[in-house]
């Protein structure tokens, strides 16, 4: 009797890294920009795939198993049309098996994310590309680890750098979608940033070693060994965390944004944007477009960062540790119940640190790229928002995330509007927007769009994105009009006084946020009136 | 400041305007007009008049489009789009202060608004749903089933639903509601209760769905097609809504009836271009500007071709020649019946198919020569259908002089038993066999069969001769023939023109596949771009493969399945249809290097028919002499259909209506006259296959003697039986077939002799898994009063008082068919008396539509029916006797006795589900506070039972007065109870393993998950198998014996393929969710046993399921396991899709037996 086996992984070796090219997509094309860099800059050939389009959705129905979610037809479809694109130009399915491979993360949590691995190769097997090498990097592993693959080598340096590019992508990211809807020239600011992540890919590049390239003088030698090896993981820390280059690339950055030219007096609903990660990440067919939906209609986006993604991470392994420690706190004798408690401590400070240094570089890195990105909301905070209605132990990291965010932006009235983008199948964004029916009944003062992004039924979706944004509309220009009366300044006055001040019309223009306002004109219009009133706050540093 | 404000809206049929004064807010110019497929001219038709009457100029004039054909004519005239549901708000809004909720029904979408207020700004807010995936539940179903039924339009106005009796009907889908209305017109069920059922169908499909868990409070406004031009359908939301009213104690006007409160108002056609209107006034001023007529005249002149050729795909053929070759290979000869010279006896089987639609039949050698075929559309009733179609057959031979000797008769289609009752025909054979071995005798090795006709879609896969798989469309309707016809006519095309009008099309518009409601919104899109008609037909042929293969069917990766194509069903008559069949087909197979062979089977309509003819000229052969009542007889079948009170089944508390149907051929008659007043003719039961059957297993030695009826004994009924009548009686289930009560009892006894040969583990472990177990106490010791006793004994005693008194409830759902037993001994150990601990009632339909509405959103089945069990705790079981706490916990990680795993997760749908429910009852109002019950739902490790202990402790210390101690105590019960209850089933499903491997009998392993125990989420599909022969197991009663599973794994262990028998390393990388790993064993252990087959359960929308699709199948192809697979399960029960299945799978695993464990397949007893 036969019996079934699964498919054979081939590696990758070491050996074919000069003429084997690396296949990454599933985050925005920023993102990705920056990630090749750091592939590139440690000595690996790497391509990024385009965004995941409706026919990728249509060819991963086609080559995939029934029944799967959104975001898995989408990037396995866009994966496999990849290919078949590159077969057209000429490679045969033996070349492009040989000379490419696909990387992506693993498994999260216990929702169908990781088991993308195996539809991966089941589509591709499908499409006539099997034997097709997919990569994985194990998400629980963090950055030491090894996809098994040899070919594939995660140093510190490549894990910094990456991290660095993750962090930079979403600030490029979040900053693009804080300036494009004041720009006065329409386009400026896509302009701008691509520029940007060009030259911030190209420092990228040009600032990691190679592998194997360990050459070195004497006296650095000499002070590496003095040093040891935590003090050389330390240095390299710092140096990442705190090297002139990277600065000084954001620093462009910064100086290149702060050109485009902006009226902040165009009242905006500011629409919160949460969801599932890739759905509300993806600038694509994988949403509907609603983001440049939503500009159209005259709404500013606030999105996620995947920093907060990585918080998160960090969080949910410390949570799930702590469950395990509690159930065992009474086990054995006094002595080994102390040993243990000292041990969980460790641990409990070694978490709080790492998310303590996440969240500080992220905001470093904000800072200095123009200060218009916040801070990342702390995973505590979010758990306790949420603790009332979603247990964040119930993983997967869309479910309490998705609740917390939601009262978190609109308790702190920093957005008119929530949007929660949820693929079609996403298992624990289903059941959070179950929950939510009722967060939005003890917050009656949230306007919440949920959107299942089905790859199918954009026209309803911007029918209700419409409805809603027209109440968040109201609300922006109600909380607008409401400053106007409030400090007795004309909008007419106060488009003049900024007329007459060119340096309030750049992009990176920072000025005081009273708490309490969402929109930024509101935000604005305070300001101005300060000014107007002679009363000259203190302007952060630019 | 604009001096108009113009409101548009441009519709699939119409275009609709109105010109608003801006300063005084009326409106100074209105009309409503039919754009017969040209919408950019009428709007700039309407355009010109509105410049010349009010006088709107680029300069004076704001405008704001809306409907589905308002978008890019917003564009060209500086106007700005406004989505059609959001006008709608507005204009309600504006329009009717008092109204809260919205409902709109409209050809092929439902939308429902809710307004709520919205303290912060003291405005409404307004929470819009719609369906955007599917036309069930609007009025698509509506027009499909009167398509049917074929009401005329003013009768069907007036069709009332107050005082008309319901019957279950299924509102998701017009297929699903077509096989319902199909049962209920078999059997007699008049027009005005069907559509009346129709209605009810569709208003709660739409109350259960669109109201995503929220109260419709008054008033209700009723708006679109159906609302209001359907008496009955305001009717059925007038009778409805105040029952969920009434359900959450929803405070109404007093005074006030239903009918003000729920209301369709007048006139509502302008309110889409006045709420656009309205939307004008929350935009800038800069926004809407009229920018005049110039770019639409461009548009109509240069753009709209521009825009077509950009867009566009080119026709159905490149070139006459590519036309003329696939004409000449694909055109269908005409068929010619056979001459037969005058006096020759014709010795022929027939073979008779009565579908749904048309009632099919043919004339055979029975060596396989078609003689005659005859078709009949349905007339409503398949005896009389019949009666036509043979009467068709049968001149065909006489009128020639001939005579005709019937030799054998074979039925097939929906009504294939009551046919082979009533003609006493020789074989009643299950329609997907028919049409396989239709095409097998026709076609060399065919492997993949579509048969596509008005209504069905069926995609059979065959390897090697045997049905590997096939597809039913049970879930969706898009991708039949009926949407082309109905297009088709749309355009005033009559369908036989169809492929010829569409083969006129030198290029053609690119619809996105789908469900017709994403088709018809694109046809209006595409008519707005100029495309033609026939240029629209063409399309829309093109996307049928699509939506047949990628839709519906959903195949991936079809070259897997082979390269040889028979197609066949009424819709391959189209050959435009067919040109786009082949396309796709050969697409599917670019780059494979391998050509397809796609044919059209030659009787495309009468597939079925040959079959069921084959098989009965095989019987022939075989030397089966036939029980056929001649065909004098035929001619002369009298029936009378009788459904009443009269014919009500009171042999369980369902109290089904049956239906009687008394058949009189001329043979029974006469015998009757001839016999008059000495015997009288049995009351047969009527053989609802595949119920009632015949032996204790296949290929089982013994047969289980099913009841006989006396002949000579009249029973006593309530519903005179002519003399020479044979009743049939149509019932639910086998039990209602009889009307003697002593029939009755035999027939159960005779189900419960094969129920008890062949034991259902599943239904046997989710009975155990519910029971009071007998478990000692582990709770703390309780001191006696006195005087000086401490604080810490008393508190002791006055909890353990308490435990004696609790209530705690358990919804009956999910992990607790595994885990129920862990709860129950720690409940009982700790001194809560099993009395007192609850489970909500099994699940069925009535508790699901009685609970389900809270939920706001649409999990997969099995969580959504959470929701219905904790309602049922509520609203049931607490009304009883009050519960104090009910009991629903998050499972995160899971038990599990397989190895090598990474991890061991439940399912997150699951894991969340009891905070969703906690969420839907305490949403609007806390009802558990104020039902005084607290709901646990904490998070549990069930992998570790430090951690559960400790998890425990956190949720019950307060409630139940409990010590640390006691609690771990208390756990270690419950564990030692879970190990015992799968041990007992273990046991037991050893037992029968055994037996069968001794008796060389199948059975059938149930691959699912462990809320498949569930009989309301499996809907009976095991029982069925069970009452048919097969012992059922499921992934979670396999015996883990060791010696067993040395016999099944041993040689892969020895050989270092896994670690252990409980290893699934070898087929499964990603191994973290516990019932994936326990699903994917389960299908290893079938694959290794000789005799075991499986059977797939999945739900729809089943996250861990649908990557392991591929894995589950591999198993067990790749070892030639019998294996067929149950998807997409959810609360619709598609009873004749399921029915379809069970017997084509029944049949397959009997031609196993014989082949495999070299066991004769016994006959059916009617065969």
């Amino acid at each position: 009797m036969q019996h079934y086996r699964r498919p054979e992984e081939l590696l990758f070796t070491a050996a074919e890294r000069d003429h084997v090219t690396i296949l990454i997509g599933g985050l925005t094309w920023k993102h990705e920009e920056l990630i090749l860099a750091v592939f590139q800059s440690s000595g690996y050939r790497c391509a990024r795939l385009p965004v995941p389009s409706r026919p990728d959705f249509e060819a991963g129905k086609q080559y995939g198993n029934n029944g799967q979610c959104n975001p898995t037809y989408f990037t396995v479809g866009c994966l496999v049309r990849y290919l078949q694109q590159l077969e057209q130009n000429g490679l045969s399915k033996q070349q492009i098996a040989e000379k490419y491979v696909f990387f992506s993360a693993g498994s999260c949590g216990p929702c169908r994310f990781g088991m993308y691995e195996a539809e991966y190769r089941y589509a591709l097997d499908n499409a006539g590309f099997g034997g097709f090498r997919v990569l994985i990097f194990q998400q629980g592993d963090g950055i030491h680890a090894s996809s098994g693959h040899s070919g594939l080598t995660f140093s510190l340096d490549f894990g910094l750098n990456g991290l660095n590019a993750l962090m930079i992508g979403d600030v490029i990211s979040d900053m693009s979608y804080r300036i494009r809807p004041f720009e006065k020239v329409p386009g400026e600011t896509d302009r701008v940033i691509e520029q940007s992540v060009g030259s911030m890919a190209e420092l990228l590049r040009a600032r990691g070693a190679k592998p194997g390239d360990e050459r070195t003088s004497a006296v650095r030698a000499a002070f590496r060994t003095a040093i040891g090896a935590p003090g050389r993981i330390a240095l390299k820390i710092l140096h990442h965390l705190y090297g002139r280059e990277i600065l000084d690339a954001i620093e462009e950055l910064r100086a290149q944004l702060n050109q485009i030219q902006v009226d902040r007096l165009r009242v905006k609903p500011v629409v919160k944007v949460t969801g599932e990660f890739w759905a509300q990440l993806t600038e694509g067919d994988g949403n509907f477009q609603i983001f440049e939906f939503l500009e159209g209609e005259g709404a500013q986006l606030l999105i996620e960062p995947i920093s907060t993604w990585v918080a998160y991470l960090t969080r949910l392994e410390w949570t799930v540790r702590r469950e395990r420690n509690r159930g065992r706190r009474g086990r054995g004798t006094l002595l080994q119940q102390a040993a243990r408690r000292l041990a969980v401590g460790k641990e409990e400070m070694l978490f709080s640190t790492a998310q303590v240094l996440w969240s500080r570089t992220f905001s470093r890195v904000a800072k200095r790229a123009g200060g218009l990105t916040p801070e990342l909301v702390g995973q505590e905070k979010l758990a306790a928002l949420a603790a009332p209605f979603f247990n964040e132990l119930a993983q997967g990291g869309e479910g309490h995330m998705e609740v917390a965010k939601s009262i978190y932006y609109t308790t702190h009235n920093l957005c008119h509007m929530v949007l929660s983008l949820k693929p079609f199948g996403c298992m624990p964004s289903t059941q959070s927007d179950g929950v939510q029916a009722r967060v939005v009944s003890k917050f009656p003062q949230m306007i919440y769009l949920p959107v299942e992004t089905s790859g199918e039924g954009a026209l309803h979706a911007y029918s209700r994105a419409q409805m809603a944004l027209s109440e968040a509309r109201v609300r922006a220009r109600d909380e607008f009009d409401g400053i106007i009366q409030r400090r007795g300044r004309s909008a007419e006055e106060l488009h003049t006084y900024v007329a007459a001040h060119p340096e309030m019309q750049r992009a990176l223009y920072r000025f005081p946020r009273q708490p309490g306002i969402a929109g930024e004109a509101a935000q604005f219009a305070w300001h101005i009136s300060d000014r107007m009133d002679g009363r000259r706050m203190r302007m952060p540093a630019a | 400041m604009a001096e108009y404000l113009v409101g548009f809206d441009v519709g699939s049929t119409t275009v609709k305007a109105v010109v608003v004064d801006a300063a005084t807010d009326t409106v100074v110019w209105q009309d409503y007009q039919r754009h017969e497929t040209r919408q950019p001219e009428k709007v700039l038709e309407f355009l010109d008049r509105m410049e010349r009457d009010p006088g709107i100029a680029p300069h004076n004039t704001r405008i704001f489009f809306t409907g589905s054909g308002g978008g890019p004519l917003a564009a060209r005239t500086g106007g700005k789009f406004v989505q059609e549901v959001h006008a709608v708000a507005l204009a309600v809004e504006k329009l009717h202060p008092e109204v809260y909720s919205v409902i709109e029904l409209g050809g092929q979408d439902a939308k429902i608004i809710i307004f709520q207020d919205d303290p912060a700004s003291g405005r409404r807010k307004k929470i819009a749903s719609m369906n955007d995936k599917c036309a069930g539940g609007t009025g698509a179903v509506l027009d499909k089933i009167n398509a049917k039924l074929r009401i005329p339009v003013d009768e069907m106005a007036s069709l009332p639903y107050r005082g008309v009796k319901l019957h279950p009907v299924a509102g998701k889908c017009g297929v699903f509601a077509e096989t319902d209305i199909n049962g209920l017109q078999k059997a007699g069920t008049p027009a005005i209760e069907l559509m009346a059922s129709l209605f009810d169908a569709i208003v709660l499909q739409n109350l259960s769905v669109l109201t995503r868990g929220n109260t419709l409070l008054p008033h209700v406004l009723l708006l679109g097609g159906p609302n209001t031009f359907l008496k009955g359908m305001q009717e059925a939301w007038q009778a409805n809504i105040p029952r969920m009213w009434e359900d959450r104690k929803v405070a109404l006007p007093a005074g006030v009836s239903a009918e003000d409160l729920i209301k369709t108002p007048a006139n509502a056609q302008f309110y889409a271009a006045l709420g656009a209107v309205e939307y004008a006034r929350s935009e800038d001023s800069a926004i809407g500007v009229y920018t005049g007529r110039a770019e639409l005249v461009h548009y109509l002149e240069r753009g709209r071709e521009e825009e077509k050729a950009k867009s566009g795909a080119k026709g159905l053929t490149s070139s006459s020649a590519e036309l003329e070759t696939f004409l000449a290979r694909y055109t269908q000869k005409e068929f010619r019946p056979k001459s037969f010279a005058v006096g020759e006896r014709v010795r022929v089987v027939m073979g008779l198919d009565a579908g749904s639609t048309s009632t099919k039949a043919v004339l055979m050698r029975p060596d396989g020569e078609l003689l005659v075929k005859a078709y009949q559309l349905s007339g409503g009733n398949p005896i009389e259908d019949t009666i036509a179609v043979v009467d068709g057959l049968r001149r065909q031979v006489e009128d020639q002089g001939a005579t005709v000797d019937i030799l054998g008769v074979g039925t097939t289609g929906y009504a294939k038993d009551m046919l082979k009752d009533v003609l006493h025909a020789d074989v009643a054979l299950v329609e997907t066999v028919a049409h396989t071995m239709s095409a097998m005798q026709l076609y060399d090795d065919p492997h993949v069969i579509v048969d596509v006709g008005g209504q069905d879609i069926k995609l059979i896969f065959v390897r090697q001769g045997r049905v590997k798989d096939f597809k039913l469309n049970t879930q969706c309707s898009a991708g039949n023939g009926y949407f082309l016809q109905a297009t088709a006519e749309g355009f005033g095309i009559p369908t036989k023109s169809y492929a010829d009008k569409a083969f006129t099309a030198r290029s053609m518009p690119e619809f996105g596949y789908g469900c017709a409601v994403f088709l018809q919104g694109d046809i209006v899109n595409f008519q707005r771009q100029g495309w033609r008609a026939e240029e629209i037909l063409a399309g829309l042929a093109a996307v049928l493969p699509k939506n047949i293969f990628l839709y519906v069917a959903a195949v991936p990766n079809l070259p897997l399945h082979g390269s040889r194509f028979v197609l066949q069903g009424g819709t391959q008559k189209n050959l435009a249809v067919v040109k786009a069949e082949v396309d796709f087909l050969r697409s599917c197979f670019r780059g494979s290097r391998i050509e397809p062979e796609i044919m059209v089977h030659e009787h495309c309509g009468e597939s079925g028919a040959i079959g069921a003819a084959l098989e009965a000229g095989r019987l022939f052969l075989r030397g089966h002499r036939t029980s056929f009542i001649g065909l004098d007889a035929v001619e002369k079948i009298r029936y009378e259909t009788t459904r009443n009170e009269a014919t009500r089944c009171n042999y369980c508390k369902n109290n089904c209506l049956r239906t009687f149907l008394d058949v009189t051929t001329e043979e029974q008659a006469a015998h009757a006259a001839h016999t008059a007043k000495v015997v009288s003719f049995p009351v047969l039961p009527a053989e609802p296959s595949p119920l009632v059957s015949i032996m204790a297993a296949p290929g089982a030695r013994t047969v289980v003697e099913m009841p006989k009826p006396s002949p000579a004994v009249r029973t006593k009924s309530k519903v005179p039986l002519a003399d020479g009548a044979q009743r049939l009686i149509l019932a639910t289930c086998e039990k209602g077939t009889v009307e003697d009560i002593d029939a009755m009892r035999a027939i159960k006894s005779g189900l419960d002799a094969v129920k008890s040969a062949n034991p259902n583990l599943m239904e046997v472990a989710s009975r155990r898994a519910f029971q009071a177990l007998d478990v000692e106490s582990v709770a703390d010791p309780i001191s006696r009063p006195s005087l000086f006793e401490r604080e810490a004994s008393r508190q002791r005693r006055e909890a353990a008082s308490r435990r004696a008194q609790f209530r705690v409830g358990i919804p009956r759902v999910l992990n607790a068919y595994t885990y129920a037993p862990l709860f129950q001994a720690y409940f009982q150990s700790l001194g809560i008396p099993a009395a007192n601990i609850v489970y909500s009632h099994e699940t069925s339909s009535e508790l699901y539509r009685a609970g389900s509405s809270r939920g706001a959103v649409d999990p997969c089945f099995p969580s959504k029916i959470a929701l219905a069990h904790v309602h049922d705790l509520l609203q049931v079981q607490h009304a009883r006797k009050p519960l104090n706490a009910i009991w629903f916990p998050m499972y995160d990680t899971l038990t599990t006795h397989l190895t090598h795993l990474t991890g061991s997760c439940a399912c997150p749908t699951v894991t969340a589900t009891p905070e969703a429910a906690k969420a839907a009852f305490t949403k609007e109002r806390d009802l558990f506070a104020e039902h005084g019950i607290t709901y646990v739902d904490p998070i549990l490790n069930l992998q570790d039972e430090e951690v559960l202990a400790d998890q425990m402790f956190r949720a019950w210390s307060v409630l139940l007065g409990l010590s640390p101690q006691e609690n771990r105590r208390a756990v270690q019960v419950g564990f030692q109870a879970l190990v015992r209850f799968e041990a007992a089933t273990q046991r037991q499903a050893r037992e029968v393993l055994d037996q069968l491997e001794r008796e060389r009998r199948m059975g059938i392993v149930m691959l699912g998950r462990p809320y498949h125990h569930d009989p309301g989420v499996n809907h009976g599909i095991l029982d069925e198998f069970q009452k048919l022969g097969y012992p059922i197991f499921s992934q979670s009663t396999l015996p883990l014996d060791h010696d067993l599973l040395e016999r099944l794994f041993g040689d892969e262990v020895r050989s270092c393929v896994i670690a252990g028998p409980l290893d699934i390393s070898d087929v499964w990388k990603n191994r973290y969710s516990a019932s994936t790993n326990h699903k994917i064993w389960a299908a290893k252990f079938a694959a290794r046993h000789p005799n075991l087959a499986a059977i797939e359960l999945s739900s729809f929308k089943c996250g861990h399921d649908a990557p392991i699709y591929n894995v589950i199948e591999g198993i067990l192809e790749r070892s030639g396991t019998p294996f067929f697979a149950f998807k997409d399960l959810d609360e619709n029960k598609p009873s004749g899709s399921l029915r379809i299945r069970v017997e084509t799978v029944d049949h397959f695993l009997r031609l196993h037996c014989e082949r495999e464990l070299s066991v004769p397949a016994p006959e059916r007893v009617w065969a």
